[in-house]
């Protein structure tokens, strides 16, 4: 059969004059949901960067006491060697503890102006081949007198990530339920279609035209809802990464490399998403009509 | 052309339209059809074109055995069959030479082999000069023209017309079985569904009588049957 692409342009572009309003609110839905989709995936990219940022960094840090001898800290240094899990161990003095708290704060100075490195305590800051095992570093040094606290950072990156998995795993079912309400609004939009035309239809079926050929027009309507979607949730997603971004840039511990330059690769997601839900919204709303 | 072999068709609960029926129809006769109402004449008809199945027996249509053709072959089975109705099914939004230039349209036909067969068909039926007309512009006799043009424009194998004169007056009548006869000499089969005995004891074709969903008779050059 030769396929007549103008003839399926034609009749897609009638239809979605024909029903515009069911068609906008088709397209609106799908974008809502693609937006939100949009923004699981953004969610996922900042959450993973960030985490792996903090996991590669310090897990433990064993503050030490104020005024305890050299032999005591190298006490504490080969006991932590000693420990099979313990991966590095470095020692941060004083001095280097205010160095590095006033990079961290270099753009509020009034936060280390007042204070001097007497201030700040000294610490190993210790890596761990694996992460899991704090427990053994607290049970071998945990009553040693020379040691102030021990700080698990890794129990903190756990949390953030639960309860990001969870906020992801929500988002998910979210969008979950938004899709099916996208494939449910372009069916019925594209019901009220085929209602329109069913005389058409019906003459088409009578003289002999393919199943796919009755269709086609009708799946272009509904793609051309859900990529409209798609290029509004694109668009919408696109301002909110900028919007983000000057929110967050003045916070030292958020990534920002999941805001920067362009997702192409989410585009395609989101653009594939949108192509899909429409092709099953109209196929949903032809089942009935074309097995007759 | 076409051949049942035993075909019965009961509808739901206890129906029988059709009881154990055996036609053969040949190629290039023209039929009648004829029966009182419900004596199975339509069911017969949407059998040929697949819009029923029987509930029972053999069916074969330009060469294809409907029991065993798959669903996806039905398209192409209505390409070899024109179909033309009591109320002509014609699409009002579209002009006479649209509603026949579409059934070529939605087979996949290209523009360029569209333009002269839809001029030549609607040319055949005498609709030549009324082209341009929308439907509600046509008489019905007209209208039933662009319906005969619309199904004989992809020069179907057989031709079916479900009670074709059953809208029109006696003087029309007659003009639209002279031109199913005219088509009918061009090879085509016709089967023509009809209880105007007027035109079937005029044209003295085949006749086969349905009552009550069995064949009562199938009678070569034949009459509309005893008057009552």
């Amino acid at each position: 059969m030769a396929i007549k692409v103008g003839y399926f342009v034609r009749e897609a572009t009638t239809n979605l004059r024909r029903n515009k309003l069911m068609t906008v609110a088709a397209a609106l839905t799908a974008a809502v949901s693609l937006l939100l989709l949009g923004g699981v995936l953004t969610l996922g990219d900042v959450v993973s960067s960030f985490t792996r940022q903090l996991e590669s960094a310090v897990e433990v840090q064993v503050f030490l006491k104020d005024g305890i001898t050299t032999s005591q800290r190298q006490d504490v240094r080969s006991t932590l060697e000693g420990l099979s899990v313990v991966k590095r161990v470095s020692y941060i003095s004083k001095e280097e503890a205010y160095k590095e708290f006033k990079n961290m704060y270099k753009d509020q100075p009034a936060l280390y102006e007042n204070i001097d490195a007497s201030v700040l305590p000294a610490s190993y800051d210790v890596q761990l081949t694996d992460p899991k095992r704090i427990d053994l570093i607290k049970s071998n040094l945990g009553k040693n007198p020379a040691i102030d606290q021990i700080v698990d950072e890794h129990a903190t990156v756990k949390k953030i990530v639960q309860i990001s998995s969870f906020l992801r795993a929500f988002s998910v079912l979210m969008v979950i339920v938004l899709m099916g309400a996208a494939v449910l609004l372009i069916s019925n939009a594209t019901q009220l279609a085929i209602y329109a035309r069913r005389r058409e239809i019906e003459i088409m079926k009578l003289v002999g035209a393919t199943n796919w050929f009755v269709r086609l027009p009708f799946m272009l309507e509904g793609v051309a809802a859900g990529v409209a979607g798609a290029v509004i949730a694109i668009l919408l997603l696109a301002g909110g990464k900028t919007l983000a971004r000057s929110f967050v840039s003045h916070i030292a511990l958020v990534p920002t490399v999941a805001l920067h330059g362009v997702a192409i690769g989410q585009w395609i997601v989101l653009i594939v998403v949108g192509i899909v839900v429409g092709a099953a919204g109209a196929a949903v709303a032809m089942r009935r009509f074309l097995e007759a | 052309m076409i051949k049942t072999e035993h075909v019965s068709k009961i509808y739901r609960g206890d129906v029988k339209a059709l009881v154990d029926v055996n036609v053969d129809i040949a190629k290039g006769e023209f039929v009648f059809l004829v029966g009182a109402s419900g004596s199975g004449k339509s069911t017969f008809t949407k059998i040929l074109t697949k819009d029923e199945i029987p509930t029972e027996g053999e069916v074969y249509v330009a060469g294809r055995p409907l029991n065993r053709l798959p669903k996806w072959r039905v398209p192409y089975l209505r390409r070899a069959l024109g179909v033309v109705f009591q109320d002509y099914k014609l699409l009002e939004n579209k002009t006479a030479y649209e509603n026949v230039s579409f059934a070529l349209e939605v087979i996949g036909h290209s523009e360029p082999r569209v333009r002269p067969l839809v001029l030549q068909t609607l040319e055949l039926v005498g609709l030549q000069d009324k082209i341009d007309r929308m439907p509600h512009e046509l008489s019905g006799g007209e209208q039933q023209r662009v319906c005969i043009a619309r199904a004989f424009v992809n020069r179907p194998q057989i031709l079916i017309a479900d009670e074709p004169t059953g809208n029109l007056d006696p003087a029309t009548s007659l003009e639209i079985v002279r031109l199913l006869d005219r088509i009918n000499r061009t090879g085509t089969t016709v089967l023509m569904t009809t209880h105007d005995h007027t035109i079937v004891d005029a044209m003295r074709r085949r006749v086969i009588e349905l009552e009550g969903g069995h064949v009562v008779r199938d009678q070569d050059r034949g009459v509309y049957g005893p008057r009552d």
